[in-house]
């Protein structure tokens, strides 16, 4: 079923009265249970529409329909218990425990001085014990590795309890052992439990393989969406990756080599 | 653990407040026995009717005035810091202080209304127009720094911004100055030392209602603070009306810093430091710990001072020649040690 969908989207920013459109016409959706890879070359405008379909930042046009209701109208509390998001900014709250910045999560969920109940300690414990950092629950956030930090977000994103998750390059800055323990985990909360993961990636052999279903930004300014298979069927991924590249994708291996 | 570390600093924080406090009560310009002080605060009065003035209309009074300042400046920084996400704010650095200033002096030397003199007569309308000149100027400095913080993102930069801010008031006092009656110029200079001797017992229940009100407002703001420290787009991920939030915090931080300096001058430094002191003794970013902490931290601190005030050989030392000397180093150190202090990574 599907728990996000946009309708003829459109996202872009405006500077000083200047509209510049970076992405139009996008009609997508996004499955329960399924892990969704964005891809697209730098400057697509990936970023700027992750930020749209989480709701932090108003599309130029079209609408984003979540769970039945627009996204535009829905006041900040509503939609924080809808879509979970994890950025790529770097934070700078090194004074929390992880176990702390976890329970952040549970903010949409608690009362006006945000006390936590027992069911909130129980969604907590579930978090950190899915992302597999329960052993570092007590330990500072200005002690962990940024690979370590990536978990904690998750973790804290998942204590959010939304059908929705969002990730802006969950893997950019780990090595390669952490980005396929990251990408696993991703595959795993959507598959195990029934969550939609949305995340952008330039890591593309990884997302091929990973990823139920991709939105690939195509050299026109549109995004395309089906199954890994369907894209690569299409060539639409020599389209946006290849020109001028001796680059070629193999549907075979789900993968690509280049060409001398 | 963390659980420990909070509650041996708030009973040790705690602890320094009594004794802080009971120091204030003891000492003073003029020597009195601590038998006679317990006999005049039990009410047994005392054979000298001017000790029993001195206690009860100046001891008890500066006494409170500096623990509700102390705690209001440093609450105030800390609301700063985190609406700013800028480790380095308070409402002095900012020149939310000198806009508040410049209210009071706009009202004193224009108007020769007179705020913070013991001297009994003063009508309430002449301190009401000094608090509401403050709480204007505050308010209105508070509204330039959130413009420019949505245009200038580099937090140097807006520190700068509230340097420049310090300067232009100064000079438009200058100016004012120029104009002033004598009497207007004078009690102007003498408000500038900064003191907690100025709130008189007549109008001790309009500071201590205001402050109180403008610090239990700030605990109500626990769970939108702390959200503010992951930054506007995850604060609002969770669920936080961010544009709401830091208005009600500048709204907050503006009528304490304002009533603060309406009555005991533009005090320096505690705003600054206090957060830190707090932070570095409990070793937490969480509001729910870090606002009880700043409290009393900040009580304790301005207790400090105003005993080290009437330390001196002669006569009174002004409060704003003290708080540089004990915040000074505390912010050199934190600067030096950022890498290590952990609040910053």
């Amino acid at each position: 079923m599907s728990i996000l969908s946009t309708h003829n989207l459109s996202v872009g920013f405006k500077n000083g009265g200047i509209v510049t459109t970076l992405l139009s016409q996008m009609n997508l959706t996004l499955e329960e249970g399924t892990l969704t890879a964005l891809i697209g070359r730098n400057g697509a405008g990936k970023s700027t529409l992750l930020r749209a379909v989480s709701g932090s930042e108003r599309p130029l046009g079209g609408s984003i329909i979540v769970n039945g209701k627009d996204l535009s109208r829905l006041p900040y509390s509503e939609v924080a218990r809808m879509i979970a998001l994890v950025s790529t900014e770097r934070l700078m709250v090194g004074a929390l425990t992880v176990r702390e910045m976890v329970e952040l999560g549970r903010q949409p969920h608690t009362g006006f001085m945000g006390r936590l109940d027992a069911k909130d300690r129980e969604v907590v414990n579930r978090a950190l014990a899915s992302t597999r950092i329960m052993h570092m629950s007590e330990k500072m956030m200005s002690q962990l590795s940024d690979g370590e930090r990536q978990k904690v977000m998750i973790a804290r994103a998942l204590a959010q309890e939304t059908p929705v998750i969002i990730l802006d390059e969950p893997t950019a800055f780990l090595d390669v052992a952490n980005r396929i323990r990251t990408m696993q985990l991703l595959s795993q909360l959507a598959h195990e439990q029934g969550k939609a993961v949305l995340l952008s990636s330039h890591d593309i052999s990884q997302t091929l393989r990973l990823a139920d279903s991709l939105w690939l930004v195509t050299s026109d300014s549109r995004v395309e969406c089906g199954t890994p298979a369907e894209i690569l069927e299409h060539g639409a991924m020599d389209k946006v990756f290849a020109p001028g590249w001796h680059i070629r994708f193999n549907r075979q291996l789900m993968d690509y080599d280049y060409e001398e | 653990m963390p659980n420990l570390r909070y509650h041996i600093s708030l009973a040790a924080l705690t602890i320094a407040l009594i004794v802080l406090a009971v120091l204030c009560l003891l000492i003073g310009s003029v020597d009195i026995s601590a038998g006679a002080v317990w006999d005049i605060i039990c009410g047994r009065g005392a054979e000298n009717k001017a000790w029993e003035i001195i206690v009860l209309q100046s001891r008890v009074p500066t006494i409170i005035t500096a623990a509700l300042a102390g705690a209001a400046l440093a609450v105030s920084g800390l609301l700063l810091q985190t609406t700013f996400n800028n480790p380095l704010a308070g409402p002095s650095i900012l020149g939310v202080s000198s806009g508040a200033g410049l209210g009071v002096a706009v009202v004193m030397l224009a108007f020769g209304g007179v705020i913070g003199s013991n001297s009994m007569g003063v009508s309430i309308g002449s301190y009401v127009a000094t608090l509401l000149g403050a709480v204007a100027g505050a308010g209105a400095v508070l509204g330039v720094l959130m413009a420019m913080a949505t245009i200038v993102k580099s937090n140097t930069m807006l520190l700068i911004v509230g340097i420049l801010i310090s300067y232009l008031t100064s000079s438009i006092v200058s100016l004012l100055n120029s104009i002033a009656s004598e009497e207007g110029v004078h009690s102007y200079v003498a408000w500038g030392f900064g003191s907690f001797s100025g709130v008189s017992v007549e109008q001790m229940p309009i500071f201590a209602t205001l402050t109180i009100l403008g610090l239990a407002a700030s605990a109500l703001m626990v769970k939108p603070l702390n959200a503010l420290l992951l930054g506007t787009r995850y604060a609002q991920n969770l669920g936080v009306d961010t544009k709401r939030a830091r208005n009600r915090l500048l709204l907050i931080t503006g009528v304490l810093t304002a009533v603060v300096t309406a009555f005991c001058g533009p005090i320096g430094f505690l705003g600054l430091v206090v957060p830190h002191i707090a932070r570095l003794a409990l070793s937490t970013s969480n509001h729910i710990r870090l606002i009880p902490a700043t409290i009393l931290a900040g009580a304790d601190t301005a207790l400090l001072c105003s005993l080290l005030s009437v330390s001196g050989n002669h006569g009174i030392i002004p409060i704003n020649a003290i708080t540089p000397v004990i915040g000074i180093p505390i912010i050199l150190y934190i600067i030096i040690n950022r890498r290590r202090i952990n609040y910053f990574n």
